[in-house]
């Protein structure tokens, strides 16, 4: 098969036809300050620095298909975005410790009433106060309305060195961004004590976000070459879910975003962390080709590789201990085993397991990236 | 060196426990070392811990539980080799499955580990709720556990006790079971628990 430029490449796979090799495209933002000599702190301050580190990084390690983000993701404003507090380097933490979640409940039980009258975004704006990130109240809209500039300087950037970008934020599954805020805890109470408001309010939340990305999705594109390739869709805890909850409340808003996503030609990827190892089945039910999988090391990628094949595109998924504490020689036969298996017929990105950890051995990132690009045992299927 | 991994739903009493333990080890002389991946959830009873002289560590771990297995371990190597803990207590975030927190322990290469045990705790009170509205979650809470305490005893009422302690049995029935109350660890109950203590 004749060599494919990257962004065939990552055509090919995500619609499960034939590749020269899996495409790469590993999460990089927290482990390039540190491989380039830059503290956390800086890059949570600096959203340019944030950015020239990735490249910076991209260029050492001898580049691969597309940087998954066009710059860092935590900022001064730290996950107040989502309305929930965090601990930020530089702030509440040392200038070189990682970020860390701080699970409060910030959204109270009135507040489902404010979201269903007053709408998601209002609601996020609201409450942000209570949420205690360095950027003062007065600045949040300000910083937000900054932030998505600089994520479309930032893929100018990119593009102009001729490397497109992966992911952009694409609207966070409604009952994460409840769980996020009101706290797991709480969270599972209203499902169980209040479930109908509760779904009143993921319902307020997907009719809003789900437009408002797409609309974000198609500005980008507008300002840039090739915009974003995928909306990144995040999720971890709805697997913790009973399977009539997980549907009430978790995935049916999948599938409506999902459907959304593509009626407006967006190719939505599920960055689903912890293990979904008894849902993998569900997958089936989203277009054939036309939606990622993203796994994080937990959800057993092999055993999706065989529910999901010729269905859907996996990434992955290579651990965060073995990118830390392997050796190079550990993370190429995982590498090997990952494209021999998951990337057999196509339909295969590989990745790190989630965000390449901080402290990742540089020679282990450089096996994962070498081994990605030199081997690729499948052309005969073809 | 020994570890414990106490594992639980948020406000199951994880933090508690590891206090009341850290204590019981200490009065028999035990160098103690608690690894917390919670701050938000137990941001006062860390400084209480602090003031018990009860050595803390946070393990920072992003947004999820995706670095923690590799971090326990570079912390534990660390502990190793400059605070010598008889007992290590790792408490995990309890809004994150806990399956993966010890994946990465063959990486391990400080002084052997004696023992490696899991603990869950199981919140009498609530777990009626919690198992209806996530039963993946505490099943493998309890499917992982070597020992699974049923907690608050005092507090709940016989109904929720037994049910309790039947999904803990049905689920793991090799695992040790034990019940506590709200008010005090017994040391029995700490030794039975900690048995080389004893």
């Amino acid at each position: 098969m004749d060599e494919m430029n990257p962004r065939e490449r990552i055509d090919a796979a995500i619609t499960l036809q034939p590749v020269d090799r899996a495409p790469i495209i590993p999460l990089m933002d927290i482990v390039s300050p540190r491989l380039q000599g830059v503290k956390l702190a800086h890059v949570v301050k600096d959203l340019d620095l944030a950015r020239d580190v990735m490249i910076k990084t991209f260029e050492d390690l001898g580049g691969w298909d597309a940087t998954f983000f066009p710059g860092g993701l935590v900022t001064d404003v730290g996950w107040g975005i989502f309305a929930m507090a965090s601990k930020l380097p530089g702030y509440e933490l040392d200038e070189d410790d990682l970020w860390q979640l701080d699970e409060k409940e910030i959204m109270k039980v009135e507040d489902h009433d404010f979201i269903q009258k007053n709408g998601w975004n209002a609601y996020l704006a609201y409450a942000y106060p209570r949420v205690g990130a360095p950027c003062p109240p007065d600045r949040f809209i300000p910083r937000l309305i900054e932030m998505a500039a600089q994520g479309v300087k930032d893929t100018q950037v990119w593009e102009a060195k001729g490397i497109s970008v992966f992911a952009g934020l694409g609207p966070q599954p409604p009952f994460e961004a409840v769980s996020f805020t009101r706290s797991l805890k709480e969270t599972v109470g209203d499902v169980y004590r209040r479930p109908e408001v509760l779904e009143a309010t993921l319902d307020t939340i997907l009719a809003e976000t789900v437009p408002m990305s797409i609309g974000t999705f198609q500005d980008l594109k507008k300002a840039t070459q090739w915009g974003n390739r995928v909306a990144f869709l995040g999720a971890t805890r709805a697997p913790f879910l009973s399977p009539p909850n997980f549907e009430r409340f978790f995935w049916k808003y999948i599938k409506s975003a999902v459907n959304q996503l593509l009626e407006a030609g967006i190719t939505p990827m599920l960055h689903f962390d912890s293990n979904w190892d008894r849902y993998l089945e569900c997958f089936l039910e989203l277009p054939r080709a036309q939606v990622i999988l993203e796994l994080d090391g937990t959800t057993d990628i092999f055993k999706a590789k065989q529910v999901l094949k010729g269905h859907m595109c996996l990434m992955g998924d290579v651990p965060a201990s073995l990118l830390k504490l392997g050796a190079p020689e550990e993370v190429t036969a995982y590498v090997k085993k990952l494209i021999d298996v998951v990337g057999e017929g196509s339909g295969f990105i590989l990745s790190t397991g989630c965000d390449c950890p901080v402290d990742a051995k540089p020679e282990n990132v450089k096996a994962m990236i070498d081994t990605g690009k030199g081997y690729y045992p499948h052309h005969k299927v073809f | 060196m020994h570890l414990l991994l106490i594992t639980g739903f948020l406000g199951s009493g994880k933090t508690t426990l590891a206090t009341r333990l850290a204590k019981a080890a200490t009065a028999r002389w035990q160098r103690v070392a608690i690894l917390l991946n919670e701050i938000g959830e137990i941001g006062i009873d860390n400084q209480l811990m602090r003031q018990l002289d009860l050595n803390v560590w946070e393990l920072l771990g992003g947004c999820i539980c995706c670095t923690l297995s590799g971090d326990l371990v570079t912390t534990l190597q660390q502990l190793d080799a400059d605070y010598h803990p008889n007992l290590v207590l790792v408490e995990p975030s309890g809004a994150a499955d806990p399956s993966g927190v010890l994946k990465a322990l063959p990486y391990y290469r400080g002084a052997p580990l004696e023992s490696v045990r899991t603990l869950s705790i199981l919140d009498a009170l609530r777990l009626q709720l919690l198992y209806e509205v996530m039963t993946p979650l505490i099943t493998a809470h309890i499917q992982q556990a070597d020992l699974i305490l049923v907690s608050k005893c005092d507090l709940a009422s016989p109904d929720e006790i037994v049910f309790a302690r039947q999904i803990a049995q049905e689920i793991n029935p090799q695992a040790l079971l034990f019940d506590s109350d709200s008010q005090e660890l017994t040391p029995e109950l700490a030794y039975a628990m900690l048995p080389w203590l004893s």
